[in-house]
């Protein structure tokens, strides 16, 4: 019995007492209860009641502040107004804006390798550093270039606009702190790892080979049962002969082993206690501010909650919202640090917005974000007490792993993909080129988010809170699908694979078993997502 | 005095012992043997006079053979495209080399009055490396009316800047192609893109100077008198441990990041060999940059002809070390002055497993004959700085500097 339980068995009994009424008139507290015991009329006695003026039975207090929500809302909009400067906003997180541009600028310079560049191999790597390994210094002045069709976006034009120097090679795991590749080892991926693998090299490793399939002036050849197609790729130089999609798996693993190993396993695990007090002569906390930080890597819109699923993966939706973007404050401008859903966020919407049985991951990612900030603010003088401090914690829990929930359910989607795309083999050919490019890329998604999974401290797989789960399954997972799919004539990455793509399968089925029990999934889901 | 007792060796404890036996048994001992004895004010008074302060008005003034307006530079650029150009480069060259020694000297007394200025001239360390794009577009951008060198990023000015212009035989940038100010680079002339090159590296040059010139004076009595602060009784154990920590410059940078990273021997190299990290690339002077390390270590260590730290030590009892270090730093000067080849191109030898094991070995076992040179110079220089991180700190009675505590190799 929780303690709420408890006041209303004693209010019970005391009502009990007081009336001499029957035992059946559950309703005898409210019912009985003056006007000046309960002003608002909700069954709660004033002096117990955490909102005495407005009517909440259910007296929700999701800040742990002892105020209830309906006298203390939570702020819909990820909207918080700085304690130190007046008129200010507390709210900040330009570089993480900064890093999901570069990611979507890097992807869009992947995406435009539909056929081989006569330029050296070095001029590519060269190219995608600049986004990987982006250096201020001589970047900055430069334009950013992020644009959307028919609205002018802000800040701009340069980089530096957005917010001076940043990178991702220095905040992806282990370059920012040695301790984010978590358990000291960084595993999933064999091929042209050494025997001490880190993130950052397995980047550089997809820099190369991406390079070198784009500059080497051939075409993977796919045999197809379509005798009517080209059996030469020759409109995406982006894929390798063994079906490795690289845009995808770059972009992917980025955003796994950047924003989401940054969001949970660095600015999640800020001392929040001791850190909520003013950040120099910044509007914020230290504390709040990497709590920002956090929200920034998660990519979210301030009023992600406003959106429906569908207008954030930008598929439908009222005209305003439709493109994944919304002009929150009218100014007839995108600002990219707060009116567009960037990186995961998408996920969470797409999920839930393909989910069988209903699923909110967009709105529990959301709200446990607005909660925990809202008590960082509240709090911005440097005292939160342990009962807020945990209160946060809390929260950034839920964040984290409902977080991990979106990429997970998105890594089970594509496992479904890749299946889909092997049920289209005809006597151990591709039914056509297109079947091959869509293994390609729904395998190098699958994969590339898969990866991503083992940078969460609050995973699934390494807090040991679901039974007969650890870390040696999701390296299982990982193990299962290998460095490259299986194609059409039963190969993996140029090797005969034991028991042939029907074998693949059964593993794939497997990983995704593995998931759906360690992320709870409804079976349901797992199965058409 | 205290015996540290995060150090690393046993030999450290008999080395206490005998301190405090020293410091006990005071019939047994003479009168240069009392820590008292020594004086530590003309020590430091002796550095910041003979070696610190001299070191960076030598500096500047070796400074204006490339600035001067009849200084190497002007000449080369004036020679540019005549058939004086070769023999004007060879002297801008070598004046470049002369300058970037006698700083490699200073590296090992960074203190206060240089620390903050020391990355606009020397920005090299573990995470700082020259940025090749950079200098390409700033010498574009240079070209205008507004350009300012000072506003550059560290990592696009300083010696190894001028280093790159002066040296750096390819005349394309080296920007990715997303950078505007360089896309047409690569089709302008041969003379005009040398005669860009030549004038921003005077503009490099002529930077150089002014934070030299700032360093400097933060030193002087007549500028931010440092040196009076440095010299202030109140301040002469925080003074003797800045110098003391200064010192270890030979651990973190050169035996880590200038020898041991290029040979693969430290962490911060993650594959066999990083010959690219190499602190001279387009010179190719690494053996005679570390040698000047070393020379710069001795004349703190020994103070010139007067009060170093070899006195302090020798003060205390300890006259076995000094000729240790002093034997141990010829060895590694002497294995220097023997390599013809750079250290560039003898890391790049080190190319296959058996080569990997070869140098190990050689850094394991250093000897004057090794397979390979630079691997055995790790070697002697990680028996300098396990001297440094025992016996010396020991005897100064300072800490190891944090960055100094652990190897990573």
């Amino acid at each position: 019995m929780n303690l709420r339980n408890m006041f209303f068995f004693f209010l019970l009994i005391f009502g009990l007492a007081a009336c001499g009424g029957s035992s059946n008139n559950d309703d005898a507290t409210a019912q009985n209860t003056t006007s000046s015991d309960d002003q608002d009329g909700d069954g709660i006695v004033d002096g117990s009641d955490n909102c005495p003026s407005t009517a909440n039975a259910d007296q929700k207090d999701s800040d742990s502040n002892g105020e209830g929500d309906a006298c203390d809302a939570i702020p819909t909009q990820y909207s918080f107004d700085s304690k130190f400067t007046a008129g200010e906003s507390a709210v900040s997180y330009t570089g993480q804006t900064k890093r999901h541009v570069m990611i979507d600028k890097l992807t869009d310079l992947l995406v435009s390798f539909t056929s081989d560049q006569a330029v050296a191999a070095q001029t590519i790597i060269d190219q995608l550093n600049f986004f990987f390994r982006f250096d201020g210094g001589t970047s900055d002045s430069q334009n950013h270039e992020f644009a959307i069709t028919g609205q002018t976006v802000t800040p701009g034009p340069l980089w530096s606009d957005i917010s001076t120097g940043k990178s991702l090679s220095g905040k992806i795991a282990g370059e920012d702190q040695e301790a984010h590749i978590l358990g000291g080892e960084f595993f999933g991926w064999q091929d042209g790892a050494d025997t001490n693998p880190t993130p950052i090299e397995l980047v550089d490793w997809f820099f190369t080979q991406l390079a070198t399939e784009v500059t080497n002036g051939t075409a993977p050849t796919v045999v197809t049962a379509d005798t009517s197609d080209t059996d030469q790729l020759t409109d995406l130089s982006y894929i390798d002969a063994v079906g490795r999609d690289y845009r995808q798996l770059i972009q992917k693993f980025l955003m796994g082993a950047v924003t989401f190993s940054q969001g949970t396993a660095d600015y999640f695990k800020t001392n929040f206690q001791t850190d909520n007090v003013q950040d120099g002569t910044n509007p914020y906390t230290s504390g709040g501010h990497d709590w920002d930080e956090a929200f920034g890597y998660f990519g979210a819109a301030r009023d992600y909650n406003d959106y429906t699923d569908n207008e954030i993966r930008g598929n439908s939706g009222r005209p305003e919202y439709e493109n994944g973007y919304h002009d929150l404050n009218g100014d007839g401008l995108i600002d990219v640090r707060s009116e567009f859903n960037f990186g995961n966020s998408t996920n969470c919407a797409k999920r839930d917005a393909g989910a069988t049985v209903a699923t909110d991951f967009t709105a529990q990612a959301f709200n446990a974000f607005l909660i925990g900030r809202k008590i960082l603010n509240d709090n911005a003088d440097g005292t939160l007490s342990d009962a807020e401090l945990s209160a946060v914690q809390a929260q950034a829990k839920i964040a984290a792993q409902t977080w991990e929930k979106c990429i997970a359910a998105t890594v089970v989607h594509y496992i479904n993909d890749v299946i889909s795309d092997m049920s289209n083999f005809t006597n151990g050919q591709f039914a056509d080129i297109a079947n091959f490019k869509n293994l390609a890329k729904h395998w190098a998604e699958m994969k590339g988010f898969a990866l991503g999974l083992q940078f969460n401290p609050e995973s699934p797989f390494r807090t040991g809170e679901v039974a007969n789960i650890d870390i040696d399954d999701l390296k299982q997972i990982l193990s299962l699908m290998g460095d490259a799919p299986v194609l059409a004539d039963g190969t993996q990455n140029g090797v005969a694979f034991t028991g042939g793509t029907a074998q693949y399968e059964v593993d794939l089925l497997s990983a995704r078993s593995l998931l759906q029990t360690a992320y709870a999934f409804d079976a349901q889901n797992v199965e058409n997502w | 005095m205290s015996c540290i007792l995060n150090v690393k060796t046993i030999g450290i404890i008999g080395l206490c012992w005998s301190v405090l036996l020293s410091g006990c048994v005071g019939g047994e001992t003479d009168s240069s043997a009392d820590p008292d004895a020594f004086d530590n004010t003309a020590m430091l008074k002796n550095l910041a006079d003979s070696v610190v302060i001299p070191s960076y008005t030598a500096f500047l003034n070796q400074l204006d053979t490339l600035t001067a307006t009849t200084g190497s530079i002007q000449s080369y650029c004036d020679a540019i495209g005549t058939a004086e150009e070769a023999a004007f480069k060879t002297q801008v060259q070598s004046d470049w080399l002369s300058v970037a020694q006698l700083w490699q000297q200073t590296e090992l007394w960074q203190l206060d009055p240089v620390s903050t200025l020391r990355n606009a001239i020397q920005p090299f360390d573990e995470d700082t490396a020259l940025s090749t794009c950079g200098v390409d577009q700033a010498l574009i951008l240079a070209q205008g009316l507004d350009f300012e060198v000072a506003t550059r990023a560290v990592n696009q000015r300083g010696l190894p800047a001028l280093e790159y212009l002066l040296f750096n035989t390819s005349l394309d940038h080296t920007c990715p192609s997303q950078i505007s100010e360089t896309q047409d680079w690569n089709t302008r002339s041969d003379s005009e893109r040398k005669q860009w090159r030549c004038e921003y590296a005077l503009q490099i040059a002529v930077d150089l100077q002014v934070s030299t010139t700032q360093a400097t004076q933060n030193w002087e009595v007549e500028g931010n008198n440092y040196r009076s602060t440095f010299l202030d009784p109140q301040n002469i154990s925080t003074s003797i441990t800045a110098l003391s920590d200064a010192l270890f410059y030979l651990d973190t940078v050169v035996k880590d990041i200038k020898v041991g990273r290029v040979v693969g021997l430290h962490s911060s190299c993650s594959s066999d060999i990083c010959p690219e990290q190499v602190e001279s690339p387009y010179a190719e002077q690494s053996y005679a940059l570390i040698d000047s390390n070393l020379q710069g270590f001795l004349a703190v260590y020994q103070g010139g002809s007067e009060s170093g730290f070899d006195d302090l030590i020798a003060s205390k009892g300890f006259a076995e070390v000094n000729d240790r270090f002093i034997q141990l730093v010829a060895t590694a000067r002497t294995l220097i002055a023997n390599q013809s080849v750079s250290l560039k191109q003898q890391v790049q030898a080190i190319n296959d497993t058996q080569a990997v094991q070869a140098c190990a070995n050689d850094a394991a076992n250093p000897s004057p004959n090794p397979t390979h040179p630079p691997c055995a110079l790790q070697g002697y220089l990680k028996q300098v700085t396990d001297l440094l991180k025992t016996d010396f700190v020991t005897i100064v009675n300072t800490d190891l500097p944090q960055s100094a505590q652990s190897d990573n190799d």
